[in-house]
């Protein structure tokens, strides 16, 4: 009986197995993604991380690209895993790979220089593609030696993405322009019985947030030419002291303080994956989330992402030590909606105007102060820098990824990635016109403005950054802030002072025995 | 079974029970592993994500359907690595103890210069670790043209290998008079060996071949080393884990599972005989 019952459990799963690769071998384009025309002609390899924006973009410039140039013959290999994607990379003699579009720094000794492409004008096109760059990512993108080795071909823009049924739900009518008014925001939604905030695994995307904060606080100049270029005041570089200033590091440890609390942040978010907890956040569990362009694209298959918005990443409220004419919080919040209807064409600067300064009711701005504010409000947390493309050294058809190239960044190629994606590029068209947006979902279009409003992309400092960065050291060295505020662990949460303390003790530990002896 | 239990004592019987329920906990907490990874794949993936305990609401049995759609790692679709799984495994297998076995032949029933610096030589190489080995093996497979390719088959000819030692026991303790009673008959080497040794070491053989399959079909470390290009159903799954970041999609994850489990449960379940009774707790049985 039992020798039976076997027999037929066995012919089941055999069974079951025979359907499965059957199930396996069917048709169906996707088991292989791979473009292969199987054409003479001169073969171009790309290796590409499939991170949240897909491939469907490359195939389709691909396609345009071989339609315009047959005598090229493109292929690539794909992976979501980045160290797969740039296993090969430096490895002359076993890498085949031409072009690599993918997230690398400063890898500059395998990097071919694109200058030349920067310079040339692509087929149809009225400008260079220096011209056509967005100037802020241009001057983050030169390296030491004034040459460019790698461009954006990826990313985009992130802010506070929120449930707009929810928010709705809760009476909020007003969205939070200060951290200290997203506070007030955290405190009525967890009274209406909603979970305000979500993450993933240690704190997700809220780096880039800390980036907005830090160039906020600092303002973007000193965040670039001076924190990321570890140069202080003097024009020592690298220096310690710039490491361990007290700077917009610190004003953004004590705001998060306030509202990555264990009663405000989904449970679970410290350790949950990316896709569990915006699986999550989709279905409702929270209000909040810190998110980037690519949620909509990366979630499709989770359906329509309609009762969703984008906010623009509230202003630091520290920044009132900086000013001398805005000293709380509420006529902050009066000059940002004030910039913001500037932004949004409802008003004129001149409608503020009075004198050599700006008056909001009777109070008077003066003018550093609202240019401040402005910088700060404008500053639009991206990770443009995230996905690059370059040609590495050993190519054999260096001259096919550069024509590719030219192709990918012509506005032909940005017009397909941007109706792909729906998301442009820091590339504004040669012919002055804008991107078509009206296939957009209304996401995307939210993000789109983020992109037009944005005057500062502090994301797009990399190549400025020293190379003590590449070599341990980091904004907080390596202190996990978010996960320490949130977590329900009595023994691992901080307050904002003992994370900075951890922050400033690991920098004395670390830098002079293993950052400054692992600089290249 | 019960009848000899009626005849132990209460403390025996005690003792019988108790291991026979941890035993019974032990199995089913391997029966729950897979009815639960059946239940995930038939459920969808928001369903996995927000109650992973729950039943299906409704039997999501689109997981499976487009699984050659979604489930592609690296250039290779579903099908592309259940076909390198299937080469890998059983083509890996059967050489591997085909050459094994004939290689452990000639050095236990014939005397040559060195026949006996084999038998250390490979005790010695079973007990290298992988991490003492591996970057010369890489080295040499990349220099012989096996990365990435087909062709990597053929690293599993070397016959140095734990298995050489259990051949080498069987047919060292299996008589010569069977050789010379065929050669009396007129066979040849090749003869004595293709017809009298080896259908005698058939059970042993065939026990092998299925721990070697079972082993190949599981393993992904040295495919995801030397083949990373060419992966198999279980690098598929290690890697597609990682795709999933992007790709909400944890129910074709578990589909992919489900259909890896099976060729081994469907061996297993058919062949435990053979893999119980031919391996027992001191080596092959033979």
């Amino acid at each position: 009986m039992m020798k039976k019952g076997k027999k037929y459990l066995a012919i089941l799963l055999a069974t079951a197995m025979t359907a499965a690769c059957l199930t396996g071998c069917g048709g169906g384009e996707g088991g292989n993604k791979k473009t292969s025309s199987n054409k003479a002609g001169v073969d171009i390899e790309i290796a590409v991380w499939n991170s949240g924006i897909g491939i469907e973009w490359l195939e389709n410039v691909i396609a345009g690209f071989e339609k315009k140039h047959p005598e090229y013959n493109v292929t690539f290999s794909d992976s979501s895993n980045i160290k797969t994607v740039n296993a090969s990379l430096g490895m002359a003699d076993i890498d085949t790979t031409d072009l690599y579009l993918t997230y690398v720094s400063r890898e500059y000794e395998v990097m071919e220089p694109l200058d030349d492409i920067l310079d040339a004008t692509a087929d149809g096109d009225q400008k260079s593609l220096k011209e056509k760059f967005n100037a802020t990512y241009l001057a983050g993108a030169q390296s030491e030696d004034g040459h460019y080795y790698s461009l954006t071909c990826g990313g985009g823009t992130l802010g506070m993405v929120y449930n707009t049924k929810m928010f709705e739900e809760a009476g909020i009518t007003q969205l939070p322009r200060t951290t200290d008014e997203l506070t007030l925001v955290c405190d009525t939604l967890k009274s209406y019985g909603v979970t305000p905030l979500c993450h993933f695994v240690q704190g997700g995307y809220y780096t880039y947030m800390t980036q907005v904060f830090m160039a906020q606080y600092d303002g973007i100049d000193y965040y670039t030419n001076n924190f990321y270029s570890c140069k202080d005041e003097a024009g020592k570089s690298p220096s310690k002291d710039v490491l361990t200033k007290k700077d917009g590091r610190y004003y953004a440890l004590k705001a998060y303080e306030q509202f990555i609390t264990p009663e405000y942040v989904l449970a679970g978010s410290n350790s949950k994956s990316h896709t569990e907890i915006q699986t999550e956040f989709l279905n409702d569990k929270a209000a909040m989330m810190f998110n980037g362009s690519w949620l909509s694209y990366e979630m499709r298959n989770l359906g329509s992402s309609d009762k969703f918005a984008v906010m623009q990443t509230p202003v630091l409220s520290s920044i009132k030590d900086k000013l001398s004419t805005v000293n709380d919080d509420k006529l902050l919040r009066k000059v940002i909606t004030a910039v913001d209807q500037i932004s949004e064409g409802k008003k004129q600067l001149s409608d503020y105007a009075s004198g050599e300064d700006y008056k909001i009711g009777d109070t008077v701005i003066s003018k550093a102060d609202w240019e401040y504010v402005t910088a700060a409000r404008n500053t639009v947390a991206s990770n443009f820098a995230g996905q690059v493309s370059f040609v590495p050294t050993y190519s054999n058809s260096k001259e096919g990824a550069k024509e590719f190239l030219k192709y990918m960044y012509s506005d032909e190629g940005l017009k397909i990635y941007a109706d792909t994606v729906q998301n442009p590029m820091p590339i504004a068209l040669s012919t002055g016109e804008t991107y078509d947006t009206s296939k957009y979902s209304a996401y995307a279009k939210q993000h789109f403005s983020l992109l037009e409003q944005a005057e500062n992309l502090p994301d797009m400092h990399m190549n400025k950054r020293h190379a003590i960065f590449n070599a341990g050291a980091s904004d907080f060295a390596e202190v996990e802030y978010i996960f320490s505020f949130c977590t329900n662990n009595a023994g691992e949460q901080m307050t904002a002072e003992q994370a900075w303390k951890l922050v400033i003790d690991k920098i004395n530990d670390d830098y002079e025995t293993n950052w400054l002896k692992n600089i290249k | 079974m019960f009848k000899s239990l009626k005849r132990k004592a209460p403390a025996e019987k005690l003792l019988y029970c108790f291991v026979s329920l941890v035993f019974l906990l032990f199995a089913l907490s391997y029966i729950y592993i897979i009815a639960w990874t059946l239940m995930s794949s038939l459920k969808t993936h928001t369903e996995i994500v927000l109650d992973p305990f729950s039943l299906p609401k409704v039997l999501n049995w689109s997981s499976y359907s487009e699984l050659p759609e979604v489930f592609y790692v690296n250039n290779n679709g579903f099908g592309q690595m259940l076909f390198n799984s299937v080469w890998f495994s059983v083509v890996g297998a059967f050489l591997q103890q085909f050459v094994t076995i004939a290689f452990a032949y000639c050095c236990s029933k014939y005397k040559f210069p060195g026949s006996e610096w084999i038998y250390t030589i490979v005790l010695i190489m079973t007990t290298l670790p992988i991490y003492g080995t591996g970057g010369a093996t890489y080295r040499l497979y990349h220099e012989l043209g096996l990365i990435n390719t087909y062709a990597h088959v053929l690293a599993s000819c070397a016959g140095f290998n734990l298995h050489f030692l259990y051949y080498r026991a069987y047919f060292k303790n299996l008589s010569w008079t069977y050789a010379e009673a065929a050669m009396m008959d007129g066979a040849n080497h090749f003869q004595i060996y293709s017809k009298v040794m080896l259908p005698q070491a058939k059970p042993l053989f065939f026990s092998l071949f299925l721990t070697t399959w079972l082993a190949s079909w599981n393993n992904w470390s040295s495919v995801l080393l030397y083949l990373p290009k060419l992966p198999t159903l279980p690098v598929g799954i290690q890697q597609f884990n990682v795709e999933m970041i992007y790709k909400a999609r944890l129910d074709v994850l578990f589909a992919a599972c489900m259909i890896v489990a099976i060729p081994a449960l469907v061996m297993f379940i058919a062949f435990n005989k053979v893999l119980t009774t031919s391996v027992s707790v001191g080596g092959i049985k033979g």
